[in-house]
């Protein structure tokens, strides 16, 4: 019984939250600087929501970049070459990453640890100099300039809207995103995790139970992979320019900060890279007025978490409750088994 | 990218000969910074992405003791090898020491990367935006086979060597340096030798840090200041460490020739297109095909 | 473990409250309207015209984006001092609001965004990237803002000012024009220098590579060689072992903000020809970063010379020096220092502070004289280049550097 009323205690959450981001443009009054900065905020959380996905099977991505740059160019120059739709786009430049994920995870996923991350890293760096070099293709240095707005939609009773301007985008970007999480949710909630957790607690001995391993990272990154390139879709008719120069967001630094999104939102919890991103963005934003010191802070910050609260914001309930236990129990025996599971990861 | 065939046959050998002294003469100051990359990786299992900041910091550390202080400029940048040596010791004991709660893999990448963001913003607020440069090492060039080869780069090699060389020195002949190969090359058997990780971990932090130190020192002088310079280093750090392999101080000299050969040649011949993209389907490909780079162990 | 809690709860408690502090600091300096304005005692306080700038503050092109604020501060400043600018029965002033592009375009997309919703500010400058330009347009053009460019690296890029542009204007100098002026100088002072190596970023640099071998021909000279170096070059040896593999008289180092890195490349490896610099950047900046006399020789730079500076130069570096005494001044503080004060007297000529009309009243100032800038008597033109009147000339100074010290040429007027 409670734990129906605790589901529902839930679900209505969400929902109210979702009423409230489809109203938030109104709710600000059409200040397109807020709107704007949610949009990108919300590209951004799919973005480290996929880096998540592949921490799930024990492996760090300093390459999601690099497919949502797959994402990027690829759905503004099918829209803009091949005359193709803007869903149509999204959806195929989504799989073109999924495929290019498939192909390199296959030698990628072998490589443990921290070779690993410095695979993912210099792979990225060579599709970004790849698009940054390829002027016939992408514009090269110049940029892509002048990426036409999201194909205009026709609904019974409202009739037809255009995508051209920040907020009516945002009502794309918000519906989008929330889709994508909520498949990543259930991925998260499904038995597909169940041999993803084993592959990160003991890859060896999920092989030696039948577990074929290296097919499951394979689906892992390509999933992340595809849910990179629909991020980086977004972003491409968000911004209606794109360009690869080492400080754009296809580069090494953006690399850095979404793994600092993720820490400092936590690694365990799904919501985990939600609340990172959101946290920091907002932190970013109110740090204008002493713009030379944003880095430091979000430095700061990251290392701050990473050394006292490794499970980061998310994990923040659990570490209270756990510390309230431990004064309840002063006096009385600890026990470890009390202690928040360091291992498992739980959704949610 | 032009004909291969038309650009080989216009250079003369006094050009090859420009690019490969330049190319090499850079690489050994990246050798620098890969031994120290090297080193932490090795000992401690740690990838220090912020080790270009260090490079950076010193950079801008000797420009305010020449200009400010008026140190000379070779005391100086000897002054701060010192001095960062020093800071690593510290970077070692509140940042990089594991703790049981934490996922080696992940803090080590985070509190690197923190690091970064923290050095890059803390030398912009400490030494503002201007234009920086530290004056050459050495006026003028060598005049080899009709081409000029900078003096001053041909001095940082000589600093570099011997620096080197020192390192070899003592890792080879005294017990430290023995104790830190042994650590570099099996952690867990060596700490059934009573070799104390927590030590091994500090010397090869702050030895690694006083080579980027001198790196700073030297490259600062012989390209620009500016707050981004580190990250390049950093990158070359990582690809001759994947080159040469984990361990060997040979192979590092090894990747770091090869590394400068590449980086000399082939813009002067490809392009910067091709110059920018090689290093890192190189670094792919050893990752993927022999992880052990060329010398390494494990 | 025990104490280690009560450090993450003060921790957390202090990150709470420090958030608290930066948002209430946030929007009370978001909220200030004047700075103590002086008035003269019979008329009302001026009002206060909000003008936005977006610039690389972090990110890699920072460096020039201090000075360029500070000359936006102090021509603001200036116009404080003046009483304003009179149109009808009012008094305007200027309030200049920084922003950070972070030097990525939606950096810049976010910085304009605020600018335009949050602030509301009229008119923008700004930004040093193409993609920055771009992003920056996409948002002030629909918010009916004039948008004023900082910074050109493409003259004729898609994103410059056109006819489909209405809104965007170039408060920066055609960097075309300066080569004329350099040749011309070249052909005096080095009558035997005829063969011209170019080196230039590859940002796509093509049409004014095209336009220098033209101007060339048509004084005798000839570009032989040109060379396109990756963006981001640092190490420009490699670059320049090719460029003086062509043994050409002459390096022309086309409008980069690293020409003086290439100095110190080019004569490293053996250059004694003249080499010229046609960006805006300063020649104090060269004779700082390159250091070597025997370096800083023939070398041929469109910057004034800080040491010979004329009335506006002097009062734009007396306010500096009192406002910043420990730092040296930067002629980049110059050219932005203009950039506000050419909309001021747009302003005043059009006798009204709306965007478009600025930008119709900007179009009309075609005779050269129209707009008073610090480096002599400018006007609007380019409308044979780009179709509408809206990019700045003015006259180009030329600077020599001869054995490390800086000698004002002259101005040549295109």
């Amino acid at each position: 019984m409670g734990m129906i009323r605790n589901r529902i205690v839930k679900l209505s959450g969400l929902a109210i939250l979702v009423v409230l981001l489809l109203f938030l443009p109104t709710m600000l009054s059409g200040n397109q600087y807020l709107v704007s900065v949610v949009s990108l905020a919300a590209i951004n959380i799919l973005l480290v929501a996929s880096l998540r996905n592949i921490f799930l099977t024990d492996q760090i991505s300093l390459g999601q970049v690099g497919f949502s740059l797959i994402g990027s160019y690829g759905g503004a120059l099918l829209v803009m070459k091949a005359g193709m739709n803007f869903w149509a786009a999204l959806v195929l430049s989504g799989l073109l990453s999924a495929v290019i994920a498939l192909i390199l995870g296959y030698p990628f996923l072998k490589v443990k640890g921290i070779y690993f991350s410095i695979l993912t890293l210099m792979t990225a760096e060579t599709f970004r100099l790849v698009a940054y070099y390829w002027r016939e293709l992408t514009g090269g240095t110049l940029g892509l300039v002048n990426i036409p707005p999201a194909s205009p939609m026709t609904l019974p009773f409202i009739g037809t809207i255009k995508f051209d301007t920040v907020t009516n985008y945002y009502y794309i970007v918000i519906i989008v995103v929330l889709i994508c999480l909520f498949i990543l949710y259930l991925l998260e909630r499904s038995h597909v995790n169940f041999r993803w957790r084993a592959i990160k607690d003991a890859d060896e001995l999920a092989l030696s139970v039948g577990i074929n391993v290296i097919w499951y990272k394979m689906m892992n990154f390509a999933i992340a992979c595809f849910f990179a390139g629909i991020s980086g879709v977004l972003f491409a008719f968000f911004q209606r320019n794109l360009s690869a120069d080492g400080g754009s967001r296809f580069g090494i630094t953006m690399s850095i900060y979404l793994l600092v999104y993720m820490v400092v939102g936590g690694h365990k919890h799904f919501t985990g890279p939600i609340i990172g991103t959101l946290v920091l963005t907002i932190i970013t934003e109110l740090v204008r007025p002493m713009q030379n010191y944003q880095p430091m802070i979000i430095g700061l910050i990251a290392i701050l978490v990473m050394i006292f609260m490794p499970n980061g914001l998310s994990g923040l309930p659990s570490q209270i409750r756990y510390w309230w236990q431990q004064r309840r129990n002063l006096g009385q025996t600890r026990s470890i088994a009390q202690e928040p599971d360091r291992e498992k990861s739980e959704p949610s | 990218m032009q004909n291969f065939k038309e650009i080989t046959l216009n250079f003369s050998i006094d050009i090859w000969l420009q690019a490969i002294a330049n190319g090499l003469a850079l690489g050994w100051l990246y050798v620098l910074m890969a031994l120290g990359m090297m080193l932490m990786l090795s000992i401690m299992g740690i990838l220090q992405l912020a080790h270009g900041e260090i490079y950076m910091f010193s950079a801008y550390l000797v420009f305010t003791l020449y200009s400010t202080y008026h140190f000379n400029l070779y005391l100086a940048i000897f002054t701060i090898m010192i001095l960062m040596g020093i800071v690593g010791l510290f970077l070692e004991r509140i940042l990089f020491r594991p703790r049981p709660n934490r996922d080696p893999v992940l803090s080590s990448i985070v509190i690197s990367v923190g690091l970064t963001l923290i050095l890059t913003s803390a030398v912009v607020v400490i030494f503002g935006l201007y234009q920086k440069s530290l004056p050459l090492l050495l006026f003028g060039s060598f005049s080899i086979a009709g081409g000029g080869v900078p003096k001053d780069r041909v001095l940082a090699i000589t600093f570099s060597v011997a620096a080197i060389f020192s390192l070899y020195l003592f890792l080879k002949k005294t017990r430290w340096g023995q104790a830190m190969t042994a650590s570099a090359q099996n952690r867990e058997g060596s700490f059934l030798k009573g070799i104390n990780p927590n030590q091994m971990s500090m010397m090869a932090v702050a030895i690694g840090c006083a080579l980027a130190g001198l790196a700073g020192g030297l490259g600062g002088a012989i390209l620009q200041i500016q707050p981004y310079m580190g990250s390049l280093p950093m990158i070359k750090g990582l690809v001759i460490i994947v080159l040469g392999g984990l361990g060997s101080i040979p192979g590092a000299l090894a990747g770091g020739m090869i590394l400068g050969l590449i980086d000399g040649v082939v813009p002067v011949i490809f392009g910067s297109a091709v110059a920018a993209i090689a290093p890192l389907i190189i670094v792919i490909a050893i990752l993927l095909l022999r992880p052990r780079g060329m010398f390494g162990h494990d | 473990m025990h104490r280690r809690n009560i450090i993450l709860i003060a921790l957390v408690g202090i990150l709470l409250v420090a958030l608290l502090i930066t948002f209430a600091a946030g929007c009370t300096t978001q909220k200030t309207t004047t700075a103590p304005v002086t008035t003269t005692a019979t008329q009302a306080p001026p009002k206060v015209i909000k003008i936005g700038t977006i610039m690389g503050i972090t990110g890699p092109l920072s460096v020039p984006s201090l000075a360029f604020n500070r000359g936006w501060l102090f021509y603001a400043d200036k116009l404080k001092e003046e009483g304003g600018i009179k149109i009808g029965n009012d008094r305007y002033v200027f309030e200049i609001i920084n922003e950070d592009s972070k030097g990525t375009a939606e950096g810049a997309s976010i910085a304009a965004n605020k600018l335009v919703s949050q602030d509301k500010v009229k008119f923008i400058i700004g930004a040093m990237l193409e993609s920055e330009v771009a992003a920056i347009y996409q948002v002030s053009k629909p918010a009916g803002v004039l948008y004023g460019m900082a910074n050109v690296n493409i003259p004729g890029h898609a994103v410059d000012v056109s006819p489909d542009k209405p809104l965007q204007v170039r408060l920066s100098i055609d960097i075309p024009t300066t080569i004329p002026a350099d040749l011309d100088y070249i052909i005096k002072t080095y009558p035997k220098a005829k063969t011209i190596a170019i080196a230039a970023p590859d940002i796509g640099y093509e049409g004014m590579i095209a336009d220098c071998t033209k101007d060339a021909q048509a004084r005798g000279m000839s570009v032989i060689f040109t060379e396109k170096w990756a963006w981001g070059t640092t190490d420009f040896v490699p670059t320049y072992t090719r460029v003086l593999n062509s043994k050409a008289d002459i390096v022309l180092a086309m409008n980069s903000g690293q020409a003086m890195d290439q100095l110190k490349a080019a004569r490293q490896l053996g250059f004694k020809g003249p080499f010229i610099s046609n960006s805006p950047l300063g020649a104090d900046v060269f004779v700082v970063v390159v250091k070597d006399p025997v370096a800083l020789t023939d070398v041929l730079v469109n910057s004034p010379d800080i040491d010979a500076p004329n009335a506006f130069m002097k009062e734009l570096m007396a306010r500096w020096a009192k406002k910043y005494p420990n730092d040296p001044f930067v002629s980049d503080a110059i050219h932005s220092y203009d950039m506000p004060w050419i909309i001021a007297q747009a302003m005043a000529k059009a006798q009204s502070i709306e965007p478009a009309a600025v930008l119709a009243a900007l179009e009309t100032m075609t005779t050269p004289g129209d707009i008073t800038t610090s480096l002599g008597p400018g006007y609007m033109g380019g409308k044979n280049k780009y179709g509408v009147n809206r990019v700045l000339y003015r006259p180009l100074p030329i600077t020599r550097i001869m054995n490390g010290k800086m000698e004002f040429i002259g101005f040549y007027n295109p």
